[in-house]
């Protein structure tokens, strides 16, 4: 099986080439059959593809390890789903990933293509086919995921302990499938470009949504992958600024600029030089993330250790960049915008300081990311930004953020009338002071805290002010209140869908700020029966114990919880010892609502049973999956075709 | 097995891909040579569009002289690269040859000679 993946897989490789070539060729020919033939080659690639991801699967599955990918990833001990999810834990099992979901969006894309004779088609495919069969010749070079092993193993190795958390089944593949799903804008935008063409409104409205999938999924990848730190890594938080996880950070923040710009792209014809650098970036950004994570380009928790598979990432890096500035460079004059902002005011304007915003905080992210390895390259001292650095960061942008997610929906196009906009602003802005002043009240507490919930509730009033005008202005066309709101929605649901969105990022917000302003810890040592209290919680130590099995020793401790002198529930946080990495793993214990998480993880227990516990209270954090989830939301109600529409060309 | 399976494979492939290079143009659905070349952009079209700038221009946030040409770009704004299309001068030879041979006759012979034979049409 490991030969027939492997030979797939060079299949892939020249199919990809093929294809690659032979569309181009096609193109200055003028050939019809011969594109025919590019697109075939990329339907074959993908299925190529598919068949190596199958045959790795079946020897992970098969636990045959005599081929190392299967001795590092699995064993025996490990249930069906790490069995499954072992196929992109490893670096060259995630390559392939990569490469698969790659060439099936791509795939996709082609088939999808209503109008697959635009003069475009060629580029894209060729684009697209070059980028598989890049992948195809790292994994076949430089990490083949079917190599033997290097001695005769009788048992796997099995996975890092930390990764058997079901945050393991979805994060990776949804920030893979994101990355991979960034290309499909890449190309379309320097395919239109490479063939002298000009992005108009129509074709760029086919482009949107693989732009908000690329977007959504890396996103959602990303939030999991937060989640998943949160209840599994053990330190009471969800986001520690690591490199690996800025790596994902920055492409999307510049993916989200690129969302925005492409608005003005598609209304005012307004941003073009812009969205063809943003498209660019974000997908070259994907690819500098790969490399962070799975090249070896720096240190960290969750990434690979250095091999040449980053110089093979590298390399493509800069030939990508070179390919993306030249074709933006030479092709400078379709880019010309049509319109030119005419007030600092208006519309056209917010979308503006919005793309820079995102621009300005995915650069500081990148700085402070790749600051140890400048550093060490000037002055030979390693100098790391630390997470409060970036928290001071995020605290500076995010109040502009609210700011121009308030104001932007209510902004004219061109200009501005004063009387207006003050009109529109002044009951946000009374709610915003009375949320601001009722914070300080209330927790006397942080400042920004006030500033925080007072800009968020002058958000959400803006944004329920554009649901309520839209809905009576359906009113006044004699619709029923009900029928009403479900045509402002499902007609208009781009632009509701965003304004969703921006409510879940409301709810993030909210999640975001109450866990880092507000959030109490305590380290204690109990023996057993003795309690401690913590915030409106009194939590017993009742028992523990220790059970062995064959991959791990399980040391665990139950507790009693109280509240007002009443039971309540139970928790039973655990801390094992994993043989085959020789490491402690911490299993905490959760309970959550929405007003607060009780978050008790076990720090030791010793042989006498006296256990020491650290217990956190995450006040509304729950606020920040429930965000994600309205984004979600969000995001598939703009992408869904609803509404009325007419025939449209596709991208 | 494995070397059989990887010749199949391969083979099936070769044959998937080449194809249309070799069937000269009898692959179903594909578009031809001089369907490429006539190719054009379609006009967009989006009514949800015009339904939100109506509801801007309710608010007073787009005014009369740039409602228009911003509603005109959702519902009759042709692509702004046709005019730049480099197929063009095709097109227009192939619009030409079209007209050509709808003024003639089934049976009549066109200019290369050939019998002109038309299709049967379907009916929606």
């Amino acid at each position: 099986m490991a030969q027939i993946g492997y030979a797939a897989l060079l299949l892939t490789l020249i199919a990809g080439v093929y294809s690659a070539v032979i569309v181009v060729w096609g193109r200055q020919r003028r050939s019809a059959e011969m594109i025919e033939s590019g697109k075939r080659g990329m339907v074959a690639a993908a299925v190529l593809c598919s068949i190596s991801v199958l045959s790795l699967l079946y020897l992970v599955l098969t636990n045959d390890f005599r081929y190392q990918y299967v001795y590092e990833t699995t064993s025996t001990f490990q249930p069906l789903a790490y069995h499954i999810s072992a196929l992109w834990q490893g670096q060259s099992g995630s390559i392939l990933f990569w490469l698969w979901t790659l060439s099936l969006l791509s795939l996709f894309f082609i088939l999808l293509k209503r109008n697959a004779i635009q003069p475009e088609f060629p580029y894209e495919i060729a684009i697209l086919a070059a980028l598989e069969a890049f992948f195809a010749l790292l994994l076949l070079a430089a990490a083949n995921p079917f190599a033997p092993a290097v001695e005769a193993y009788t048992e796997g190795f099995g996975g890092n302990p930390l990764l058997e958390n079901p945050g393991m089944i979805y994060h990776p593949p949804t920030v893979l499938i994101g990355y991979a799903a960034t290309a499909i804008p890449f190309a379309a935008i320097m395919g239109r470009l490479l063939a002298g063409m000009t992005a108009d409104a129509a074709w760029l409205r086919n482009l949107r949504p693989w732009v908000l999938l690329s977007w959504l999924l890396l996103g959602v990848g990303i939030l999991l992958g937060a989640q998943w730190a949160y209840v599994e890594l053990g330190w009471g938080g969800y986001w520690a600024w690591d490199p690996v996880e800025n790596a994902s950070l920055i492409p999307w923040l510049i993916n989200t600029a690129f969302l925005h710009a492409l608005i003005m792209q598609e209304r005012r014809g307004m941003f073009k030089l812009w969205n063809a650098i943003l498209a660019s970036a974000t997908f070259l950004l994907c690819i500098f993330a790969t490399w962070v994570t799975r090249g070896g380009a720096v240190r960290s928790v969750h990434a690979f250790g250095a091999s040449s598979v980053g110089d093979f990432f590298l390399g493509g890096l800069i030939v990508l960049t070179i390919f993306s500035v030249w074709v933006i460079v030479t092709h400078r004059k379709q880019l010309k915008s049509d319109f030119e902002i005419q007030a600092l005011g208006s519309r056209e304007a917010a979308f503006l300081y919005t793309t820079l915003l995102f621009v300005a905080a995915a650069g500081l992210v990148l700085l402070g990311t790749v600051f140890p390895a400048l550093s060490e390259a000037i002055t030979g001292q390693q100098i790391a930004w630390g997470a409060e650095s970036f928290d001071q960061i995020t605290r500076i942008l995010t109040p502009f953020l609210l700011v121009l997610l308030g104001v932007c929906p209510i902004l004219g196009w061109r200009r501005t009338e004063g009387s207006k906009l003050l009109q529109s602003l002044l009951i946000p802005i009374a709610v915003a002071l009375i949320a601001a002043a009722g914070v300080i009240l209330l927790s006397g507490g942080p400042t920004y805290a006030a500033l925080a919930f007072g800009l968020v509730s002058f958000v959400a009033v803006t944004i329920l002010a554009e649901f309520y005008e839209g809905w009576r202005l359906r009113l006044r066309k004699g619709e029923g209140p009900l029928r009403a709101l479900l045509h402002l929605i499902t007609y208009s649901h781009r632009r509701y869908g965003g304004y969703l969105v921006h409510l879940g990022v409301l709810l993030m917000v909210i999640g975001i700020t109450g866990q880092s302003l507000y959030q109490t810890s305590q380290q204690v040592a109990l023996n057993r029966g003795e309690s401690v209290t913590v915030g409106s919680y009194k939590l017993q130590y009742v028992d523990s114990g220790t059970e062995d099995s064959a991959a791990k020793r399980r040391f665990h401790a139950s507790l009693q919880v109280y509240r007002n002198g009443q039971p309540q529930f139970s928790l039973e946080p655990e801390r094992n010892y994993h043989y085959n990495v020789e490491q402690w793993v911490t299993e905490i214990a959760l309970r959550s609502n929405l007003a607060e998480d009780l978050y008790v993880m076990l720090l030791g227990l010793e042989d006498n049973g006296l256990a020491t516990f650290e217990i956190l209270i995450n006040p509304l954090i729950s606020w920040l999956w429930l965000g994600g989830v309205v984004v979600l939301l969000g995001t598939v109600l703009a992408v869904l075709p609803l509404g009325r529409r007419s025939a449209s060309p596709a991208v | 097995m494995s070397v059989l399976a990887i010749l199949l494979i391969a083979a099936l492939a070769g044959v998937y891909v080449s194809y249309p290079l070799w069937s000269r143009g009898n692959v179903k659905g594909q578009p031809t040579s001089r369907a490429m070349a006539a190719a054009r952009p379609e006009p967009a079209a989006g009514a949800s569009d015009v339904e939100e700038l109506e509801i801007d221009e309710q608010a007073g946030r787009v005014e009369a002289e740039d409602y228009s040409p911003l509603a005109q770009s959702y519902t009759g704004g042709t692509a702004v690269s046709a005019a730049a299309e480099p197929d063009d001068e095709i097109e227009r030879q192939v619009r030409a040859l079209r007209q050509k041979r709808s003024t003639q006759q089934p049976g009549q012979a066109s200019s290369t000679g050939r019998q002109v034979q038309r299709r049967p049409t379907q009916k929606k």
